[in-house]
């Protein structure tokens, strides 16, 4: 994968995410977009041909069974893996421009991810993994110690802050990985199967505090995964086999304003 | 990332693995705990060594041995002539010459003691010139001197006689094949102090006589050594230059520092020699820090791929894991430099018994240094050698991170992330 030489200086990157954010019309856009995969001799189609439009504020939920490629979807539009063809749009910004460090800038301020397996750093305590992301981006170390304390307030892990994962239970595992994509101010929030290892009430408090983030701060959501009860609570629900798109619907939460 | 929040995330991945962290600086431990112990006691011994030269060193004293070329051989003259003090006293700048002819020997006296010493043949006038100002007697004086049957006896812990005592002795001697004891009776003129050395002449433990004396004695009508005293210490090479014309080059002239310029650069060659032994011992460590590091990359592969996903470019990757190794230097090369400095501590206290052999000089011959003197070794670590040394541990660490450190960077995020 090669990456264009850099278009523009990164301070102006901001500015011309401002500006295009302000002229689209959406917050998330895949155009035709394929990733292909070699797997020793096997080429692999993880995702064929996708075209997708998330509004600002949407909660939008892609379910697939495993290996339908919305994972590697899910990477895509993060700015975490580059596609083999079609072009993502993140805050209108196409990112085949974007060079590697203009990649990894979008992924700082631009988007959170949320996975799976919380993929917390196990060295860092629930204060140290959320201060992470503002260390990379240069916060003031009392401004980063401040916005962690009190993003796990949000996610009401105020009195576990000093622990490192080893000692907390999945879901709290879950909410600090949550307040840490929360850090740097993203709009949009990446889930990957964000209940798939917690057990089903763990689980559905994860649902209902993504939901209250989504309607409380305007976040858009994009999560993938097979948990039904996600559907209930998501805007518009996607349907993904075998890298593409088989079936749109309105999902079970209230109509988007 | 602020170079701090690094550095403190390094922090606390080193605390994380102690025993390893332990392990891996263990190298560069070795490294430096050689190289700070080799050039201590190197330090050391050699400021023992030219502090033991410089107790003898006179800085208006020239001392001119028979010889030609190099102090180690070449062609040249054997011995001086008597009159071959005259070429040098013409000299300007020159205040007194003094030739000596000197013997080790053992002196056999009434009561059946032994002594072993050096009788020196010197003109006691000419002595007086020239070291009279460095010298005094605990008894006798140099008026005293005048006639050639008596002589000076050096300082002794015990004293073998006193001013006035007539010395009789019975002393070895090699004529031709064979060895004669020869009877000698000479009235001793004056009994000096402590003097330690000058250049190549010991004071004490020797028996000075007239240079007649010591010609029949012998029966030897050459010299050994000439001693030159001369104005101006500024002038020690010049001079020395116009002594080697005078003597068409077939002597060698021994100016003040010579011989510890000698010793430096001996001692230099030497070190740099055990420095670069100890340079493979950081050379090892350097690799055995690539290997574990490499290790650690694959270990911390999810963590890589974690800090990508939230944003990390791979330059703060990079300077993650170099900055853990420059750690791991740091902290190898503060507990090599402690460790070494004990080691040095430790082999300052065996090493003198082991040479013992040395202890009363290097030598009684016609050409002897180094004093009567215990010898002891202090261990002498340079400032700066432990800025090397530091430099050095740092350095190694860091380069060899490079590989690593750039592996960690280059991963791809999305397989980083699925690794496990």
């Amino acid at each position: 994968m090669t990456h264009p030489q850099p278009t523009q200086p990164e301070e102006t990157l901001t500015a011309l995410f401002d500006y295009q954010s302000r002229t689209s019309k959406y917050i998330i856009e895949a155009k035709n977009l394929c990733k292909t995969y070699q797997m020793g001799p096997v080429e692999v189609n993880a995702v064929r041909g996708v075209n997708l439009q998330v509004h600002p504020g949407e909660f939008l939920v892609i379910l697939g069974v495993s290996g339908s490629g919305k994972s590697t979807l899910l990477h895509l539009l993060g700015a975490l893996d580059q596609p083999t063809a079609g072009k993502v749009f993140v805050e209108g910004l196409d990112l085949s421009t974007l060079n590697h460090n203009q990649l990894a800038d979008v992924r700082l301020r631009r988007v959170g991810f949320v996975f799976q397996f919380f993929n917390l750093m196990p060295q860092l305590t629930a204060q140290g993994n959320i201060e992470l992301p503002l260390k990379f981006a240069d916060v003031p170390s009392t401004t980063a110690h401040g916005r962690a304390r009190d993003l796990l307030t949000r996610v009401g892990l105020g009195e576990r802050r000093d622990h490192v994962p080893s000692e907390l239970s999945g879901g709290e595992q879950q909410r600090v990985a949550i307040a840490r994509a929360l850090a740097n101010n993203p709009r949009i929030i990446l889930a990957d199967e964000p209940t798939g290892n917690l057990d089903t009430k763990t689980g559905a408090e994860i649902i209902t505090l993504i939901r209250q983030l989504n309607k409380t701060q305007g976040l858009t959501f994009v999560v993938v995964g097979h948990d039904a009860r996600l559907t209930t609570v998501a805007d518009r629900v996607i349907e993904m086999q075998d890298g593409g798109f088989i079936g749109e619907r309105a999902g079970g939460g209230q109509e988007r304003v | 990332m602020k170079f701090r929040n690094i550095l403190g995330l390094s922090f606390t991945n080193m605390r994380r693995r102690k025993t390893r962290t332990i392990l891996t600086t263990l190298g560069i431990v070795v490294g430096i705990m050689a190289v700070v112990s080799i050039s201590s006691l190197s330090g050391g011994f050699e400021g023992q060594i030219t502090q033991q030269l410089e107790q003898g060193l006179d800085t208006d004293i020239l001392t001119v041995i028979p010889g030609g070329g190099s102090f180690f051989g070449g062609s040249g003259l054997s011995s001086f002539q008597i009159n071959d003090t005259l070429l040098i006293q013409n000299i300007t700048g020159v205040i007194s010459t003094l030739g000596i002819s000197q013997t080790g020997t053992t002196i056999y006296n009434e009561t059946g003691g032994t002594l072993d010493t050096r009788i020196i043949g010197v003109n006691f006038t000419n002595l007086e010139t020239v070291y009279g100002h460095r010298l005094t007697f605990s008894s006798g004086d140099w008026n005293q001197l005048g006639s050639n049957d008596s002589c000076i006896v050096g300082y002794l812990p015990d004293p073998i006689a006193s001013t006035g005592d007539n010395l009789s002795a019975e002393v070895l001697v090699r004529v031709g094949l064979n060895f004669n004891y020869i009877n000698v009776s000479i009235s001793v003129g004056g009994v000096l102090e402590e003097a330690g050395q000058s250049g190549m002449l010991p004071f004490d433990r020797s028996i000075f006589i007239s240079i007649d004396t010591y010609q029949e004695l012998f029966d030897d009508s050459t010299i050994s050594t000439i001693v030159v005293r001369i104005e101006d210490p500024d002038q020690a090479d010049a001079i020395a230059d116009e002594i080697n014309e005078a003597f068409e080059d077939q002597v060698l002239v021994i100016v003040p520092n010579f011989l510890i310029d000698m010793v430096s650069s001996v001692f230099n060659i030497m070190e740099i020699f055990l420095l670069a032994i100890a340079s493979i011992a950081l050379l090892v460590a350097g690799i055995s820090i690539l290997n574990i590091m490499l290790v650690t990359v694959m270990e911390r592969t999810r963590e890589i791929g974690i800090m990508k996903s939230l944003g990390a470019k791979d330059r703060t990757i990079l300077s993650q894991f170099l900055s853990e190794a420059a750690l791991l230097g740091v902290l190898g090369g503060v507990i090599g430099i402690i460790v070494g400095l004990f080691l040095a501590q430790g082999m300052g206290l065996m090493l003198p018994a082991l040479f013992s052999g040395f202890q009363g000089g290097f030598g009684n011959g016609d050409i002897g240094f180094g004093g009567s003197s215990s010898f002891t070794l202090v261990p002498v670590l340079a400032p700066e050698t432990i800025l090397i040394a530091m430099t050095f541990a740092i350095l190694v660490s860091v380069i060899f991170a490079i590989y690593p450190a750039r592996k960690a960077a280059k991963l791809d995020p999305v397989k980083a992330l699925r690794y496990e």
